[in-house]
């Protein structure tokens, strides 16, 4: 389990997660997920192309982070790459409503560019 | 529909996150034994953590308190196999179908985080149920897949048989009671780790299939890889399943890789030639633990690459043999243009001679003909003339027919009876002829002062005499035909040829002609074409016999050789005048 980020400019963070988001991996990285996700006041970009495991524990934490940010003001993307379980496991939760999914990073940069946090 | 029998793992109370762990491996084992597709396994994956989670955190304390029982099931149903995870817990009774679905969030701020457990795993499920009994919950959670093309062949091959792997499938009878087996007769596994490699086939399934049973066709699809253990198989790339053009595999050797790697249909049919022992590898277990073992994929690298070397080496070989054939069909173009120019093949044949019109023809079937035919003089008036037609065509008949008319030159040399002249053919023919092969002949000499034609025969058909309106076969006397049987006399007839009469000797090709399907020329035909053309030069009767079986048969191949040649006396001072329609 794995959780890392870059700042790709000063308005927008993509945080990248790898490894099993079950119960347990979500346990590990919970708190530092909500705490880079809600940190500033900016866009994030949540890259789950390496996730190889999304439990509804995973996607719980997805949507209370999504929640935080939004009320601040910013905005959540996903990028799922061709990772097409998660992709799944996302869509028949409808979480893509939700939130606005990506196979690719630079269509989710220029969506999330064009709503400056 | 053949059920695999039941595996199970009970959790031990107390329950934690470390039991979801333990579980979700167990359950990966399982699957892979069992060859669960990855988004299968991925589903009963979700499902038993989600469905973990829900009994550890609701349960309650009953259910903290007892074990919990896991228990998977596979069936293979017509085209599809499913695989069923049933838990049994004792915690309060909760049965997830009867909550009712939350209507979905229609935004981020409506969307509550938790609760998404059970829809999920619904969504996940091809098929769930629930009942509470003995005070436990037992719920089951069903996913199906369709079955790869082996597998779902593997139901309508009747006799295959499916058992799982043994250690002893790897002991080829030199090393029995070896305590490590030796897997270097397989070259995929050559020089790697014996037991890693042991670990994953020993999750594999080995088919037993009778001979003669195919385990790949082409056209379908395939997913795994084969490796045949023993027995052996054949690969066939032809459509007509040529024995010869099948590749033999020995045991050790990979079968279905290139399909698997690249997801095309299989090309060749492979078929047991004898009792073959096959091992299964599932596409999961193949690419994602067997490649992942240090010296596999270098070995199905060497493997893909001896296989286009082969087939390399088979392309250079056809060439080689399209070569070959080319230069045998120069030479026998070589060989037909010999044969040729042995047979009088010039029309009209005597053109010096105002007192005879003979115009010939010969069609061969193949390359090169068995029929022949002869005209010349013996002395200044007496023509001697022959047709004959040699069993069979091609080359041997061919060379038969040479012999048979340097023999006949030589015979009618020497002696003005015909019947004499078959029976030294026969006699020589006979002598050394291992060949089976003999020939028909009708031969004569011709006073072409008189007319007065003398003739024998030896089996061959009888020539037609036009004369006037009229056209009809000769009476012929009997007599075998020719290089047979040794010690058999032949005797002549004779007849007047009479000015402007017209003899047409032909081979028995002419009048069997026959198209694709129906019935043959026939002598009949042949008399009443004669008939109509009978008063036109010999050139043009010949040419319209040829044209008459040509649009008959409606094709240009031949059956059979077929050979005329047609023979008309002139009075000697008048012959010029009557070629009205020569060409």
């Amino acid at each position: 389990m794995e959780i890392s980020h870059e700042d790709i400019n000063p308005g927008l963070r993509r945080i990248v997660i790898t490894g099993r988001l079950d119960i347990r991996g979500t346990d590990m990285i919970a708190a530092r997920f909500a705490e880079l996700s809600t940190e500033a006041k900016r866009n994030v970009i949540i890259d789950f192309t390496g996730v190889t495991f999304l439990a509804s524990i995973g996607i719980r934490a997805l949507i209370s982070n999504a929640k935080a940010l939004h009320k601040m003001g910013g905005h959540m993307a996903l990028v799922v790459g061709d990772n097409t379980s998660v992709a799944k496991t996302l869509s028949s939760t409808g979480i893509d409503v939700l939130l606005q999914m990506f196979t690719r990073l630079e269509d989710a940069k220029k969506s999330l560019d064009s709503v400056a946090a | 529909m053949a059920d695999s029998p039941a595996c199970s793992l009970e959790l031990p109370a107390p329950h934690n996150a470390g039991a979801l762990l333990r579980a979700s491996e167990w359950l990966k084992e399982e699957s892979l034994r069992n060859a669960v597709p990855a988004e299968q396994l991925e589903r009963i994956d979700l499902f038993l953590n989600e469905a973990l989670a829900n009994i550890i955190d609701h349960g309650g304390p009953s259910a903290l308190a007892a074990p919990i029982l896991l228990r998977l099931n596979f069936a293979q149903l017509p085209g599809l196999k499913e695989a069923t995870i049933t838990l049994t817990d004792a915690g309060m009774a909760f049965d997830p179908l009867a909550h009712p679905p939350k209507p979905a969030p229609k935004s981020l701020d409506e969307a509550i985080p938790g609760g998404l457990g059970i829809p999920m795993i619904r969504s996940l499920a091809d098929e769930m149920s629930y009942a509470y009994l003995d005070n436990q919950n037992h719920l089951a959670f069903t996913v199906r897949w369709i079955t790869t093309a082996s597998e779902a062949s593997g139901q309508t091959i009747p006799g295959v048989q499916v058992r799982p792997f043994r250690l002893d499938d790897l002991q080829v009878s030199a090393q029995q009671g070896a305590s490590r087996p030796d897997m270097s007769w397989m070259p995929l596994f050559r020089g790697t780790d014996v037991d890693a490699v042991l670990k994953i086939l020993n999750q594999c399934d080995v088919l037993i299939l009778p001979p003669g049973t195919p385990l790949l066709k082409p056209g379908a699809a395939n997913e795994a890889v084969f490796i045949l253990l023993d027995g052996s198989l054949s690969a066939c790339l032809d459509s007509d399943l040529n024995p010869e053009a099948a590749i033999p595999i020995a045991p050790g050797e990979c079968i279905g890789e290139m399909s698997a790697i690249d997801g095309k249909p299989v090309t060749a049919l492979v078929v047991a030639t004898d009792e073959a022992r096959v091992l299964k590898v599932p596409p999961e277990l193949f690419f994602n633990r067997l490649l992942t073992i240090p010296g596999v994929a270098r070995n199905l690298l060497i493997a893909l690459t001896e296989r286009m070397r082969r087939t390399n080496e088979t392309m250079m070989e056809a060439q080689r043999k399209q070569l070959a054939l080319h230069h045998l069909h120069q030479e026998l173009d070589v060989a037909r243009q010999l044969q040729a120019s042995m047979l009088p093949l010039r029309n009209p044949m005597f053109p010096e001679r105002d007192d005879l019109e003979i115009a010939a023809l010969m069609q061969p079937a193949s390359e090169v003909g068995g029929d022949l035919f002869d005209a010349f003089f013996v002395d200044d008036s007496h023509l001697f003339i022959c047709i004959g037609d040699v069993s069979g065509h091609g080359i041997p008949a061919a060379l038969f027919m040479a012999r048979s008319i340097g023999l006949m030159r030589i015979a009618a040399m020497s002696t003005m009876r015909p019947d004499e002249v078959i029976g030294k053919i026969n006699e020589q023919l006979c002598t050394g002829n291992d060949t089976n092969l003999f020939i028909t002949l009708f031969c004569g000499f011709l006073n072409v002062k008189t007319g007065r034609l003398v003739y024998s025969n030896g089996g061959h058909c009888a020539p037609i005499l036009i004369s006037g309106n009229k056209a009809s076969a000769i009476p012929i006397p009997k007599g075998a035909l020719v290089g047979a049987l040794p010690g058999l006399t032949h005797s002549s007839l004779e007849m007047v040829l009479a000015p402007e009469d017209t003899l047409v000797c032909y081979t028995d090709g002419v009048t069997e002609a026959q198209p694709v399907s129906g019935e043959e020329f026939s002598e009949e035909r042949l008399i009443e074409l004669l008939r109509r053309v009978g008063n036109q030069s010999t050139e043009y009767i010949v040419e319209s016999v040829r044209q008459a079986v040509t649009e008959f048969t409606g094709s240009n191949t031949l059956d059979d050789d077929y050979t005329l040649l047609v023979i008309r006396r002139h009075p000697e001072r008048t012959m010029k005048s009557s070629q009205h329609s020569r060409k």
